[in-house]
């Protein structure tokens, strides 16, 4: 089934297929958290090098680390961002960077 | 005229902070319910309002006095084996072994560590700062971390040196990427053995931190973490903790029992926690290094320790023993390769079971003695005499070397029979077994026999 992101205020927010309004349609299967606050921190996970340098340079990534068997890429969440994202085929998974504590 | 250390008034949960507070001495006591110290003229040298706690300088008359005010007062004290260490004695450290970390590395991506703290003079022997705030620990949860894995005085790993990576800042916060670029640091310095991760948020397999935790692995770093301390409700093991080839530590007490504040598996069909070690409770800490500045992030002892409880302080005993048990390797005493692996199976192999569900204890109680003196075979054998213990005879790295050569004590078909068992009870996966049949391990007809069940 279709899956989008409806932009609402400063957020794009996992939706019905059914809305409207400015959405991005997820064209390659990444699986993304339900609501992506704009100008959060975003790990991008994907499994081609070729297609992390080509997302590197379209979204100026602030770090690139590969792991071997998939790279990492850490961007800020913009409407361009999210939309390049969940369309370019290759990215696995999208991630918000979220707050980790001592013990 | 002795130092003492005065505890009462003090409400549970209450936290008054020290620093911050725009007041005089009288006040901060008075806030503290600590006001008879003033009224009795008492010298206070240090009063720690996060703690409720105040160190004074009185003579046995004052101190006795003070406990007829209802105040606990216990004289200041130097650090005794027995007692003060009993983290050390439960999980059979002694001082004689012929192994001691000497050799081997730990990074602890913490908030810093102090390298002149007690016991740490000399033992760093690389740093990386994450934060912009600088190397030094601002916080003092790494230098204590660091102090039980390695510290040359009240330490696991006495001979082991510490490789600091600074990714919390004085707040004790970090955020995930920042975490990452941590974790990569880790696994590209070819210094570092064990890497101990006193941190965690709730995750679930797959998320990138757990992912990179596991990627350590293949890089023949040994991937240790804190379980968490969210229990005691099931299902609250934190990532990085819950990554599959990550050394998943949960708490104990000093009488051996879950502490209830240890995060409970499972996570999925892994058993998680994979072990305990010593934690701590409340009035009975883990007692290691404080940084020489600042306020003592727990209740202070003698001159240069504290005492913090949390699985924090669990996972560095994990991390110490690895160290011990690398040096073993080194020295051809450990059967698997590569070392990493041959130390995840030696202590996953050796615990104490304590009785608890798998959820709550893992595989049981970290023991370095029996993970020192034991032999593989024994482990193996020992391990596998029962159903409900076949996890621990194979942790997942170790199960194609562990069905590729039997214990010899049982029959195939009767250790076919436990794996099955295993299987049927979520301690192994399908794709586990699959790799087994994949790998010639078990035959097409033992594989389906086993899936059918």
């Amino acid at each position: 089934m279709r899956k989008v992101y409806v932009r609402r205020e400063d957020s794009y927010v996992l939706a019905d297929p059914a809305e409207e309004g400015d959405i991005i349609v997820i064209t390659n299967d990444a699986k993304g958290p339900p609501e992506i606050k704009l100008g959060t921190t975003l790990i991008v996970t994907v499994e081609d090098i070729k297609v992390a340098e080509k997302l590197r340079d379209a979204l100026h990534a602030e770090e690139v680390i590969d792991w071997g068997d998939v790279v990492t890429l850490v961007v800020k969440a913009t409407p361009d961002a999210v939309k390049t994202l969940f369309t370019t085929q290759g990215v696995k998974r999208v991630d918000i960077s979220g707050e980790v504590r001592l013990l | 005229m002795r130092h003492y250390i005065v505890y009462g008034g003090f409400a549970p949960g209450a936290r008054i902070e020290t620093s911050t507070a725009d007041r005089g001495l009288v006040t901060l006591l008075s806030e503290m319910g600590l006001d008879a110290l003033v009224r009795l003229g008492v010298e206070v040298v240090d009063a720690y309002g996060e703690w409720g706690i105040a160190v004074i300088k009185a003579t046995e008359r004052e101190a006795a006095e003070l406990k007829r005010h209802g105040y606990q007062v216990e004289e200041d004290r130097e650090i005794k084996l027995s007692g003060d260490l009993w983290n050390l004695e439960l999980i059979g450290w002694r001082d004689d072994y012929p192994y001691n970390g000497s050799g081997v590395t730990i990074a602890v991506i913490d908030s810093g560590v102090d390298n002149g703290a007690c016991g740490l003079d000399g033992k760093i022997v690389g740093n990386k700062d994450f934060t912009g705030e600088g190397q030094e620990d601002l916080n003092g949860h790494g230098t204590h971390v660091a102090s039980i894995a390695a510290g040359g005085d009240v330490g696991v790993a006495r001979g082991a040196k510490i490789y600091n990576i600074k990714a919390f800042n004085k707040h004790g916060v970090s955020s995930d990427h920042v975490v990452l670029r941590a974790i990569y640091h880790a696994g590209t310095e070819a210094q570092i053995d064990v890497v101990n991760m006193s941190f965690g948020r709730p995750g679930e397999l797959g998320d990138p931190v757990a992912r990179a935790a596991n990627w350590l692995l293949s890089r023949g770093k040994l991937p240790v973490a804190a379980a968490g301390n969210s229990g005691p409700e099931r299902g609250t093991i934190e990532s990085p903790a819950l990554g599959e080839y990550v050394i998943a530590v949960g708490a104990v007490g000093p009488d051996k029992r879950i502490a209830e504040y240890s995060s409970r598996g499972p996570v999925d069909n892994l058993i998680k926690p994979d072990l305990v070690a010593p934690g701590g409770v409340r009035g009975r800490g883990v007692v290691a290094a404080r940084p020489r500045r600042g306020n003592p992030l727990c209740p202070p002892v003698g001159n240069c320790h504290m005492a913090c409880i949390g699985t924090s302080m669990a996972a560095p005993h994990v991390s110490g023993a690895a160290a011990l048990l690398f040096q073993m390797a080194r020295e051809g005493k450990l059967r698997d390769t590569p070392a990493a692996v041959a130390v995840r199976n030696r202590i996953l192999q050796t615990t104490e079971d304590l009785g608890q569900p798998p959820e709550d204890q893992g595989r049981g109680l970290l023991r370095l003695d029996k993970a020192l003196t034991t032999t593989a075979t024994q482990a193996i054998e020992t391990a596998a005499t029962s159903i409900t213990a076949i996890a621990a005879a194979i942790p997942i790295m170790g199960i194609l070397s562990v069905l590729a050569k039997p214990p010899p004590n049982l029959q195939r078909q009767n250790f076919i029979n436990q794996v099955a068992a295993a299987y049927k009870a979520g301690l192994i996966t399908r794709e586990q077994l699959i790799t087994l049949y994949t790998q010639g391990h078990i035959t097409l007809d033992e594989l389906i026999k086993i899936l059918k069940l």
